[in-house]
């Protein structure tokens, strides 16, 4: 019962972090979620810790929408400020709003790395464009070394957005592609994720510190450029809390319900050997070796103890369906002392007078 | 020629609190083919003799002799098995073994294969004159008698060379007492067993052949 009692709260446990969403976000230490710049290297070593079931990322790039224009310094530096940016987002989240797709296109399509993009619906009065249109945007490396990379994409959706110039946005698979002809390093304008392994975030927390994020609390001696890791599981704790206490106590109970158990185990099987006395005294008059009674009386009782601990085992199973590690546990515990009592008292037996208990007068 | 000998035997008990010498230089030779009856008080030491004479323990001081071999040197699990028996007046049969059971489990003991122990413990139940129906019961299903004779049937069934008696009528009435002590002069005089009775009653006494008495720990023929 207590073991079913400690794997029912486990279950209930593990129902609760798989139901409750945890989610998790990248910030800056001033507060930013946006333009982190963060590195390939640092969302690969989060994919691959087990701790993020889902990524979302943002990811942009500078440019003009239409060809390459040879421009001076100054009148190229604003033309690309006054351009929207072009961002590369791998999930639909970086919108307020829903946005409205074509037909024959959905929400997935950022998933994809079809050269397709959706454009506010401002920018579609202003460069003259209609959904279904194609859209060539140029994105350039930086002001002072300017190499430059142009892509066509088709135009599947709009979105209301209240800055100008608005973003252009298509699948991040895209812009990393502009990137890398760039020959610019990968960077990440915004992550954020869905968390998975909850119960263990501990030690998750401690991955981060070796990926270096650092406590957003850390303060002014931090490098400005350092990232705080938020994770948001809150609603998880507050769920979790009252069956993790329990747990936490019946846990704590566990090694004195298990010296019980297996007290209980030496204590009986003593007593069932000792009440045989006066068959042990017959069987050794008739000539039964000390090993040969100490191997029948120890067989038999271990027979008698398996058969009760399957029956256990079995009842558990019958009853809570699984049988957890920790019950299993109990159960050799139970079933060692029980033999260790057994011996014991079969030994203890050995050296009795067996003509004192054979000739006990009735 | 002497089957079993006591050579100046004592037994000390020794417990926490006290020292009790239960026999003292006790000497005898036992032969086959008698009924010996040991005789005394309650304490006089018998059971303890009789417990040094079936190997369940040894002699502080002296020497229990069986053909010429003391105790103290052979294998006692050995002897018990295949030369000496003892019937208590307790019958002290496995009460979870039927009566057949109760009677092969020597011969199983002993090696021999079950189905011709089942015969030979068959065979004995009857030579003491019980029938087929008590082979299926367990003690607590025969009377007092019927035990003891299932008992005697047990001693018997590995053919020992010695069969030691504790009280073996205590708990019968004089009919069936009769019949269990004309038993083992049977075997005694018939079958050249060496039986040792070890008995506080004198009308059992007077049928054996020799009769020693033991007083605080003292052998002597009477």
């Amino acid at each position: 019962m207590y073991g079913n009692a400690i794997s029912q709260h486990e279950q209930t446990l593990d129902e609760l972090h798989a139901s409750i969403e945890v989610t998790g976000y990248i910030i800056s230490l001033d507060g930013n979620t946006q333009g982190l710049d963060i590195e390939e290297q640092t969302i690969k070593g989060l994919e691959e810790s087990g701790f993020v079931r889902e990524g979302i990322y943002t990811r942009k790039i500078w440019g003009m929408v239409g060809p390459w224009q040879e421009l001076a310094g100054t009148q190229l530096s604003n033309k690309i400020y006054n351009s929207p940016r072009l961002i590369g987002a791998n999930s639909i989240t970086p919108f307020a709003l829903p946005p409205e797709i074509m037909d024959g296109y959905d929400e997935s399509l950022f998933a994809s790395a079809e050269k397709v993009c959706l454009v506010s619906e401002d920018s579609l009065g202003l460069y003259g464009l209609a959904i279904g249109d194609e859209l060539q945007y140029t994105a350039v490396s930086d002001w002072r070394n300017v190499r430059h990379s142009s892509v066509s994409l088709k135009i599947v959706g709009t979105y209301e957005s209240p800055f100008r110039p608005a973003a252009i946005y298509c699948p991040l698979d895209v812009v990393t592609a502009l990137y890398r002809e760039l020959d610019l390093p990968v960077l990440t304008d915004s992550a954020s994720f869905i968390l998975q392994n909850t119960q263990e975030l501990n030690q998750f927390r401690d991955l981060l510190k070796n990926l270096n994020f650092v406590n957003q609390q850390a303060g002014s001696g931090s490098n400005y450029k350092q990232l705080s890791f938020i994770i948001s599981d809150r609603l998880l704790k507050n769920a979790t809390a009252s069956v993790q206490s329990y747990i936490d106590f019946t846990t704590a109970l566990y090694p004195v319900i298990y010296l019980l158990c297996a007290g209980i185990g030496f204590v009986v099987s003593y007593l069932l050997i000792r009440i045989r006395k006066p068959e042990f005294a017959i069987m050794r008059s008739l000539g039964t070796s000390k090993v040969l009674t100490f191997l029948i009386f120890f067989s038999e009782q271990g027979v008698l103890c398996l058969l009760g601990a399957a029956l256990g085992i079995f009842l558990t199973l019958a009853t809570a369906q699984h049988i957890s590690a920790q019950q299993f546990v109990t159960v050799i515990g139970y079933v060692v002392f029980y033999l260790v009592g057994a011996s014991i008292a079969i030994l203890a037996m050995n050296r009795v007078n067996v003509m004192q208990i054979l000739t006990a007068k009735e | 020629m002497s089957i079993l000998s006591l050579k100046d035997v004592s037994y000390t008990y020794k417990s926490r609190y006290q020292t009790v010498q239960a026999v003292k230089n006790a000497s005898y030779s036992f032969q086959q083919g008698k009924v010996y009856a040991i005789v005394g008080k309650s304490g006089s030491g018998k059971t303890t003799v009789l417990s040094l004479l079936a190997g369940l323990d040894l002699p502080s001081d002296g020497q229990v002799v069986y053909n010429g071999t003391p105790t103290g040197k052979m294998d006692r699990d050995k002897y018990r098995r295949e030369d000496v028996a003892v019937i208590y007046q307790a019958y002290n049969l496995f009460p979870l073994l039927t009566a057949l059971e109760n009677v092969m489990y020597p011969l199983e003991l002993k090696g021999v294969k079950a189905k011709e122990a089942r015969a030979k413990a068959a065979e004995m139940i009857e030579s003491v004159g019980l029938t087929e129906e008590v082979f299926k019961r367990y003690p607590a299903m025969l009377s007092g008698g019927e035990q003891q004779r299932i008992a005697i049937a047990r001693a018997l069934a590995a053919q020992p060379k010695v069969i030691l008696a504790d009280e073996p009528t205590g708990n019968l009435d004089t009919e069936n007492g009769a019949n269990i002590v004309n038993i083992l002069k049977s075997l005694a005089h018939e079958k050249n067993c060496c039986v040792i009775i070890v008995t506080h009653d004198l009308a059992i006494a007077e049928q054996a052949d020799v009769v020693l008495r033991m007083q605080d720990g003292e052998m002597a023929t009477a």
